[in-house]
């Protein structure tokens, strides 16, 4: 390699671009630094080849064409896998297949390696081999590529091919500023932008206080360290420019070791150094980034990757898109004027993703349009669709788990549910069972009750028959034929005689029918009251049966209702029957109580006694209805009957009727007095002495009496209770059931009305009692 | 009339007022008391009508069945005995039980005779109460 050429270094896929060596790619990593990159080279060359060896055959068909295909051809001055070539070669192949000519033109590429033959006079060689190459096809464009190319050409006394367009792209113009290219030529220049690099690096480190401008000794090297001065100069104000230059290679590479953190370290060219020591490509980039203590930046596309954070970069993809433009633009227009100084395609800022994380430098601080190259992908952005699906079939199938599990516990809680039900269901209808059968026998013990009663009522009607008609009757026959007999009869002693005998025959009728009057109804109950007939009851039974009978009470107030106090007296009666007829007893007890709100009767006797159980398998039977029809009785008034007996041990009956023990019509004078005085009228026109008497009778109503003077208008008012409410007012002789006048009251101009009022509803419980007027008012009640 | 001057002064004729509700027996009991020396001044078939006519009669004796409409007979006996200056009262009726004749003194009766025994009992009580001879 010379300087001013385009050179191979020692080994194939190493090369330089200009003189004083700077490196465009460093040692092996270079390589490998993109897999990507080399597969689309690979690609290119491929594709290249193809074109190269087949396009024949394809342009001989277009030359039957009136319009065959323009040829290019492009000269580059390395191998073909060269890393910048790939690049320059993959931009202008592109450029010229996407143009809108037609047809395509053809790219012929032809790789000097030029490096490997050093001598000019190969050199030369390879260009009249070329001559002879193309002779039968010359191409319509020849495009050099790289400054030892163009330099190459250059020595050319008459053009490769006469009637060529010619372009030469790539040009260093640190290498040419001195060269002389032909006339007719373009001429396409590279910028090694260090101003952008800088710039980019303060974005990347805003805190960073100099910048280091790292330069060898050889020729390209202190031209690029004079054109980055230049470069840099706008950037003194802010950071300290400081060069590096001239010092051997341990001895720079100590240095960039011992640098401070907020250093920008711009690697511009080390070809050979400060010891005039020629340096292999990328030694020594390779030894400064290794230990350098701050990032350090280039401006060279390939060195990207080998442990440079990045930079503003030429792009040689547009270098070789600008030649192509070039070509197209000379071959649509022979006679247009060549460019020789066209502007370079804009750098491209490109950084390495691993040198930014391993400077701590925020991507974020990097320009939009910034590339950023090697960027390992996250766990995530490696598995995102591994974890998403992963966790989409983890979610679903729990859902699918939690859906089923949910499923099951309703169905488990609806099995219980339905169990349950079902166990109830159970339980109920044996119940119904029991109950039905409980109502069953309840019937038929009924049906045998009523037959056993009609036919029980049929008995005591015809025994009742018999009575009047034999008894009676025969009694009342003979007395009115003792009267007939008397009138005919003058015989006084005959007439004293029948006289006798009709008064006793007509006795003892009387004390039949009245024996049979209070068999059918005891007159007693009616007139006196339940303990006056159970007394009567009492003590007739046991004159007539011959035992010793007590009856006690604790005076029953008020008197029990109607219905209570003939079924008391009816189970009594029947009692008291049976113990006549079947207990043979001595003393007979019987005793009447009110308490608790109920009515208790119990007779005692201490008869002979029977076996209660064996009874009432009869009863149940049909076979003794004695004991079936108290309970009965008892049972239509909501009572309860108890039977305790054994054979020898008596019988004791217990009647329990519910009773409700009213005081407000006790019928005690003074609890009544004392009861109304406090409902008394306030009115002033009352007398003092106003004290109705409020008298409970049988009938369950209650009796006030009394004398009530008004005048004209006025009324006694009446406050009463039936059952659940009743009041109003009765005017006095008028709406009142039952009123008289009474005639002390008459004549006086202030009293118009004088009545006894008395009230015969039942179940009335009068609870207060007074006169109102609008006038004059009197009144006083008299009662007992 | 207090009892006091039904003692010192003997009437001729007692001023009688008759409550049964039996017209049959009303009618047996006119002819039976004219060989007794009272005088019948009213007749009453109920209850309330015994009452207004003890107010308006004001009669020294009243022979009161117990059973009547109404009011029976043992509440008019109750009613009237309550009044100031009540007149003499025998209850004559057809029951003759123990109880009936408890019941009837202890509402205020001075006599009790079963309608059976009028013709026996009525005379002694007469006497006795009247102070007839």
């Amino acid at each position: 390699m010379g300087d001013g050429k385009i050179s191979r270094a020692g080994r194939p896929g190493r090369f330089r671009v200009a003189a004083g060596g700077r490196p465009a790619a460093q040692g092996d990593r270079g390589w490998s630094w993109n897999r990507a990159s080399i597969l689309v080279a690979l690609l290119g060359i491929l594709v290249a080849s193809c074109i190269g060896a087949d396009l024949a055959p394809v342009s001989t068909a277009w030359a039957a064409n009136p319009s065959p295909p323009r040829r290019v051809l492009a000269l580059f001055p390395s191998e073909p896998a060269d890393p910048i070539t790939v690049l320059l070669e993959q931009g202008f192949r592109d450029t010229l297949q996407g143009s809108d000519e037609r047809p395509p033109p053809e790219v012929y590429a032809e790789h000097l390696n030029m490096a490997r033959l050093p001598e000019l006079a190969l050199q030369r060689e390879q260009l009249d081999w070329l001559r002879r190459k193309y002779a039968d096809r010359p191409p319509d464009a020849v495009v050099a590529f790289g400054t030892s190319t163009a330099r190459l050409m250059g020595t050319l006394q008459e053009p490769l091919f006469p009637g060529a367009v010619s372009v030469f792209a790539a040009l260093d113009p640190l290498l040419f500023r001195d060269l002389a290219l032909p006339p007719d030529s373009d001429a396409l220049w590279v910028h090694h932008d260090v101003g952008g690099t800088l710039s980019a690096a303060l974005r990347l480190q805003p805190s960073a206080r100099r910048a280091l401008l790292v330069a060898g000794s050889a020729e390209f090297d202190q031209a690029m360290l004079a054109h980055a001065r230049e470069e840099v100069a706008p950037y003194a104000g802010r950071v300290s420019i400081e060069e590096v230059t001239g010092l051997a290679l341990d001895a720079l590479v100590q240095r960039m070791a011992a640098l401070p953190p907020e250093t920008v370290v711009i690697f511009l060219s080390v070809n050979r150094d400060g010891a005039g020591v020629p340096l292999p490509v990328g030694e020594a980039l390779r030894r400064v980034v290794a230990a350098a203590s701050a990032p350090v930046y280039t401006n060279t596309e390939t060195a990207v990757g080998s442990g440079v954070v990045g930079g503003a970069v030429t792009s040689y993809a547009r270098v070789g898109d600008a030649a192509a433009r070039a070509v197209l633009r000379r071959l649509a227009d022979p006679g247009a004027t060549p460019v020789t100084r066209a502007q370079a395609p804009a750098p491209k800022l490109v950084f390495d993703w691993r040198q930014l994380q391993r400077w701590d430098l925020h991507e974020r601080r990097l320009p939009p349009a910034a590339e950023v190259r090697f960027k390992s992908p996250s766990l995530w952005d490696q598995y995102r669709w591994y974890v998403i699906g992963t966790l989409l079939v983890i979610g679903t199938q729990s859902l699918l788990l939690a859906v089923l599990l949910v499923e099951r516990k309703r169905r488990r809680r609806a099995q219980t549910a339905l169990k349950e039900r079902q166990d109830e269901l159970v339980r109920v209808n044996v119940e119904l069972r029991g109950r039905t059968r409980e109502v069953e026998a309840r019937n038929a013990q009924v049906r045998t009750l009523a037959g056993k009663l009609i036919t029980a009522q049929e008995q005591e009607r015809a025994q009742i028959a018999r009575e009047l008609h034999d008894e009676v009757g025969q009694s009342l026959t003979i007395v009115k034929l003792s009267v007939d007999t008397m009138r005919s009869t003058d015989d006084p002693a005959s007439l004293q005689e029948m006289i006798d005998e009709s008064s006793t025959l007509a006795g003892r009728a009387l004390d039949q029918v009245r024996d049979l009057s209070l068999l059918l109804r005891p007159s007693l109950l009616d007139h006196l009251g339940l303990e006056a007939a159970l007394r009567w009851l009492v003590n007739s039974q046991a004159n007539r049966v011959g035992y010793r009978a007590t009856f006690m009470t604790d005076h029953v107030k008020p008197p029990p209702p109607q219905d209570v106090a003939i079924t008391c007296y009816r189970i009594a009666q029947e009692a008291l029957t049976n113990v006549a007829r079947h207990a043979s007893a001595r003393n007979v007890e019987v005793e009447l109580r009110a308490a608790d709100g109920y009515l208790r009767l119990m007779i005692c006797d201490d008869g002979v006694g029977f076996d209660l159980p064996t009874m009432q398998a009869r009863a149940r039977d049909g076979g003794s209805m004695g004991l079936l029809s108290l309970e009965e009785r008892a049972r239509l008034v909501n009572g309860h009957l108890a039977i305790e007996s054994a054979p020898g041990k008596g019988t004791m009956l217990t009647l329990s009727l519910p009773y409700v023990c009213d005081v407000s019509a006790t019928g005690d004078p003074a609890a009544s007095a004392a009861r109304v005085s406090e409902f008394r009228d306030p009115s002033p026109a009352l007398s003092a002495d106003w004290a109705p008497s409020i008298r409970p009778t049988r009938a369950r109503g209650a009796v006030i009496s009394g004398r009530c003077c008004s005048t004209p208008g006025g009324a006694l008012r009446v406050i009463a209770r039936r059952q659940a409410a009743l009041s109003g007012i009765l005017p006095i002789a008028r709406r009142a059931p039952v009123a008289r006048l009474g005639d002390r009251c008459q004549g006086r101009r202030d009293v118009s009305m004088c009545a006894y009022l008395v009230l015969r509803w039942d179940s009335v419980h009068v609870t207060r009692i007074g006169c109102v007027s609008d006038s004059q008012v009197r009144a006083d009640v008299v009662g007992g | 009339m207090s009892h006091g001057s039904a003692a010192s002064q003997t009437p001729r004729c007692v001023r009688t007022l008759l409550a049964d509700d039996s017209t049959e027996f009303l009618d047996a009991a006119r002819r039976f008391l004219r060989t007794q020396p009272v005088d019948i001044v009213g007749e009453a078939h109920t209850g309330l009508a015994t009452l207004s006519l003890l107010q308006a009669l004001s009669p020294d004796l009243l022979l009161l069945d117990l059973e009547m409409p109404e009011l029976d007979g043992l509440t008019v006996l109750r009613i009237m005995k309550a009044q100031p200056n009540p007149p003499r009262v025998i209850v004559v009726t057809l029951h003759d039980q123990d109880e009936y004749r408890a019941a009837a003194i202890e509402a205020g009766a001075d006599g009790f005779v079963a309608k059976r025994e009028l013709t026996t009992a009525l005379a002694p009580m007469l006497r006795q109460l009247f102070g007839l001879p």
